[in-house]
């Protein structure tokens, strides 16, 4: 078995390149290696010019996302064995527009993001004394899955309808919605509606279900949007109360 | 880019209806379709069975009884509409490079025109 | 908001393309899941061409009967089950029922689902079947 592997990644340098490019290098190979180790030795060693991101290595923070072999991956968590001895070919995410090599320009992920006000919307707080603001964990089990997203971007990369209708307010942030809107000590429902039940929020997702299958922490942001689909037929049905289904 | 703070409330009401529409229109259809495609698609036809369709006299008398008729014009519904909203979103899944308006325009208008043709045939056969 | 430097950036937008289904069975299976509905169309308008033809009355109506139409009705068969199957199963998943506050298992709401497809198809096809003896 070699000890080294081929690492193909795009290059695109927007002051001199038209469109991009490919260059690929020989790295070390070691069975515990990930491909984030794989750039930082081609930084490191070969070529400081590449570009990319990356920060807590242990797919947490969600920065090193990117195409590994045409899949969306955390770098941090994809192992070169996977892979070895075929090539290995690192991609920016799909979907996004290439600022520089591997590095994608995420500003309409943040904004679509802010649009749905991913926290406790509570304009009336108890009162000091009050007691505590108690959850059960019965309520907590409604929307913890939804609670564990990144913001890694995955499954916008993977997803179609985002890749045909860059408008479309995409899996995460709906899925942080729905976190937010399922929570008992929120009351922004009302607020988050705007984005969430536009044209181009749940209503453009044609139910593919990519976003889920490549979520690296579980969120399964496709269930969070068709049962916000299915709140809001019922909440045009039944418009008295403060119900979430 | 757009600001997506300036999403006018209420703007996807009618995406709200027509995947509601859908939404339950294929369940029904998923429900009622596959034992008429077998059972008269299959098992009449290769005389495994008798069907009703398989002979004048039992069709004439079946098509006589206005809730067969309403019952086939609703199944019809479903079929055409189901048809129309997932060939909308199969078109644009697939890149054609026709604005959104016009490929509902198209997609939704065969539907109807299916579902038309559904209820003229109903009506008009004794 | 779009920072200033992201907007001096000369950015590369990949093109679009539709042939992105083609590339995994996930998204092959999703594809097929959406084009069932054009085999149950196409079947369900050659149902409605029979009706038709019994304006013609006794001597002019045909049903269909021949082995393409067997052929065919097959494949239809198949496009509605595998519709069947996918809308059925993900009813569990789209339905959330609040029970106190816990919600109604999703496996119980897609058998549910499912029960309720059997027991119509054997009523339908009894139907079918009974008033054409």
């Amino acid at each position: 078995m070699p000890n080294t592997i081929k690492v193909t990644t795009t290059r695109y340098d927007p002051a001199q390149d038209a469109k991009p490019r490919r260059q690929t290098y020989e790295v070390p190979y070691q069975d515990d290696m990930v491909v984030l180790d794989a750039l930082n030795h081609i930084k490191t060693n070969l070529d400081g010019s590449l570009s990319y991101r990356w920060s807590c290595r242990m797919g947490i923070c969600g920065s090193c996302g990117m195409m590994v072999n045409g899949e969306p991956k955390l770098t941090c968590a994809a192992f070169l064995r996977d892979y070895h001895p075929r090539e290995v070919v690192v991609e920016p995410m799909a979907n996004f527009a290439i600022i520089r090599d591997l590095v994608v320009d995420i500003d309409p992920f943040l904004e679509k993001l802010q649009s749905v006000k991913p926290w406790i919307v509570n304009e009336v707080p108890g009162p000091l004394g009050g007691g505590e603001n108690l959850v059960f964990t019965e309520q907590t089990d409604q929307f913890r899955q939804y609670s564990q997203c990144i913001n890694c971007m995955l499954c916008y990369a993977a997803c179609p309808v985002f890749g045909h209708t860059p408008e479309f307010l995409g899996p995460a942030a709906i899925a942080l919605a729905r976190r937010y809107d399922l929570d008992p000590r929120d009351n922004g429902n009302e607020e988050r509606k705007a984005a969430v039940r536009s044209s181009e929020g749940i209503w453009e997702c044609s139910f593919v279900g990519e976003c889920s299958a490549v979520c690296p922490k579980g969120v399964d942001p496709a269930k969070a949007i068709q049962q916000s689909k299915f709140d809001s037929t019922l909440g045009v049905l039944m418009p008295f109360g403060k119900r979430l289904w | 880019m757009s600001d997506m703070s300036e999403h006018r409330p209420g703007s996807g009401r009618m995406d709200g209806l027509l995947w509601a529409t859908f939404a339950n229109c294929a369940l029904i259809s998923a429900i009622l379709v596959p034992a008429h495609i077998f059972v008269q698609g299959v098992l009449g036809p290769l005389h495994l069975s008798p069907v009703i369709d398989q002979h004048y006299d039992t069709m004439w008398a079946a098509l006589n009884n206005p809730l067969v008729k309403i019952y086939f014009g609703i199944v019809s519904a479903l079929v055409f509409y189901t048809f129309g909203h997932r060939v909308k979103y199969m078109l644009i899944d697939l890149g054609v490079p026709i604005p959104k308006y016009w490929l509902s325009l198209a997609t939704y208008g065969l539907a109807v025109a299916g579902i038309g043709f559904a209820v003229f045939v109903l009506i008009s056969v004794p | 908001m779009v920072t200033a430097k992201a907007a001096e950036a000369k950015t590369y937008r990949r093109p679009y393309s539709g042939a992105w289904w083609l590339r995994k069975s996930r998204t092959f299976a999703y594809m097929a899941r959406e084009f069932t509905a054009v085999p149950i169309a196409a079947w369900w308008l050659w149902f409605l061409i029979e009706i038709a033809r019994v304006k013609s009355g006794p001597h002019g109506y045909q049903p269909h009967m021949s082995t393409a139409f067997v052929v065919f009705s097959c494949i239809c068969l198949l496009f509605a089950l595998f519709h069947a199957y996918t809308f059925l199963s993900l009813a569990g998943l789209i339905l959330r029922i609040p029970l106190g506050m816990k919600t109604v298992p999703p496996r119980l709401i897609s058998t549910l689902a499912f029960a309720g497809f059997f027991v119509a198809s054997a009523i339908i096809a009894g139907l079918l079947v009974f008033f054409g003896r």
